[in-house]
């Protein structure tokens, strides 16, 4: 083994990449070369100089959020069956995916006519006003998990007095409360959490005529539970599954 | 169809990697921010596609997710014009995230200041590697993976991920020698 040959191995040598069979022809050529010895002291000072420097570490919040993500995704019903998981090995012909598509298709279209021939109810607005308060931190404006602080807070900055209610025995506890503008008028916030899950509880005066039925729907992977009873409008937002949500809404309702 | 495997089983298979991950986008995103970002999808990605996760290598596994979300992440600032430095946001603001990375658990290298120094000269010269060199650095000297374990996450060949570690090598020889002299541009 001569120095060229030597020396593209000596990288490996070091990585311990380098087959029993070839380590010995090249330590064979070491003993006899101080150029390619030279050459290996230098590779390993410089191995030893990259181990001892700092490696970046993963602050806790990270750990923290990752976790937290990894919850909310969790508790929801899994969005993707694994498709290609079990069609590929089957062998499934394109044509039969393609029906699979257009049957899906359909679904869609049927549950787009069925959204829009439900009562006109602001969920796209819903949706907006929950996402905007998770964002920023301005999701409350009050924070307190006592119904006596919350509810007295609203009093002077809207014209209603929504009734807080404190459901932390059932498991709903309550983070706090803020205003909020919704259908064209301040509505109040009160906010909150299952587990991780923030729920926000969108509560403004509809004397209207519009069903006295719960109604609940989904949108963009957010549930949403709206009732009414003879004073207020009600509209239940969260990530949290539908069943909870709907527990949620139904000892709001109580009382 | 196979039961969704459990959450508790992501966390034990994966989360022990998150300090690899971390280390890997820094190097690649050049800040913080966008680093712990590029983590989280990364770790949502991974947890999507835990079913297919085949148990052999977790921490490559997760450091190839982690790679590709950073890549994704770069070309979609770069295409919005978002001006993209690796290197300039690695300042020393970062400094007191970093801890001294032990692969041999019982040798605590010096606190003292000069290791410090060196420490920084080692970490100016990584950062002056082009990226797709200081990825197989980062990955070899701080992950300890080898090298077909680079080759997979990174998608080159073998033979390729052998010679830009070598050529990495000889530049950051040559930049950490002339490191005094304020540093020659070493041409790989």
């Amino acid at each position: 083994m001569n120095c060229d040959e030597t020396l593209n191995l000596l990288d490996p040598l070091v990585d311990g990449e380098l087959p029993d069979r070839e380590q010995g022809a090249v330590r064979l050529h070491l003993d006899g070369c101080a150029t390619c010895q030279h050459e290996l002291r230098q590779i390993k000072e410089l191995r030893e100089m990259l181990r001892q420097a700092p490696r970046y570490a993963a602050p806790d919040s990270l750990l923290n959020n990752v976790r937290e993500q990894i919850a909310n995704v969790a508790d929801r019903p899994a969005l993707r069956p694994s498709w290609n998981r079990w069609v590929r090995p089957l062998g499934i012909k394109p044509i039969v995916t393609h029906a699979a598509a257009a049957l899906v298709g359909a679904v869609f279209f049927y549950g787009a006519i069925q959204m829009f021939s439900a009562p006109a109810t602001p969920t796209r607005e819903i949706v907006a006003a929950h996402v905007r308060s998770l964002m920023d931190d301005r999701l409350t404006q009050v924070s307190s998990n006592d119904t006596h602080t919350v509810a007295p807070w609203f009093a002077g900055r809207i014209d209603f007095a929504p009734l807080v209610k404190d459901l932390s025995a059932e498991g709903f506890p309550l983070i706090g409360g803020r205003i909020d503008y919704l259908q064209d008028r301040k509505v109040a916030a009160l906010v909150y959490q299952r587990r991780k899950h923030r729920i926000n509880l969108f509560i403004f005066p509809d004397t209207g005529k519009q069903t006295e039925e719960t109604v609940d729907r989904s949108y963009n992977g957010y549930n949403i539970v709206g009732w009414r009873d003879k004073n207020f409008a009600y509209w239940a937002i969260s990530d949290l599954n539908l069943e909870e949500l709907t527990a949620f809404s139904k000892l709001s309702v109580a009382m | 169809m196979a039961r969704r495997r459990s959450r508790a089983e992501f966390e034990r298979v994966a989360l022990p990697h998150l300090d690899a991950a971390y280390n890997l986008a820094m190097w690649l995103m050049g800040h913080s921010q966008d680093a712990e970002d590029a983590v989280q999808d990364a770790y949502l990605r991974a947890y999507n596609a835990f079913d297919r996760f085949q148990g052999d290598h977790a921490a490559a596994w997760v450091l190839k997710i982690v790679r590709n979300t950073c890549l994704t992440s770069l070309k979609r600032n770069a295409g919005r014009g978002k001006v993209v430095s690796l290197d300039a946001a690695m300042s020393g603001s970062e400094a007191h995230r970093i801890v001294p990375f032990l692969r041999d658990k019982q040798a605590l290298p010096d606190a003292n200041l000069i290791v410090e120094q060196e420490r920084n000269l080692v970490h100016d010269a990584i950062r002056r590697l082009p990226p797709d060199y200081r990825e197989i650095v980062v990955l070899r000297e701080f992950e300890d993976m080898t090298y077909q374990q680079i080759a997979d996450i990174t998608e080159v060949p073998i033979g390729t991920v052998m010679s830009r570690l070598s050529r990495a090598r000889r530049a950051l020889r040559e930049l950490l020698s002339s490191g005094e002299d304020g540093g020659q541009r070493n041409e790989l």
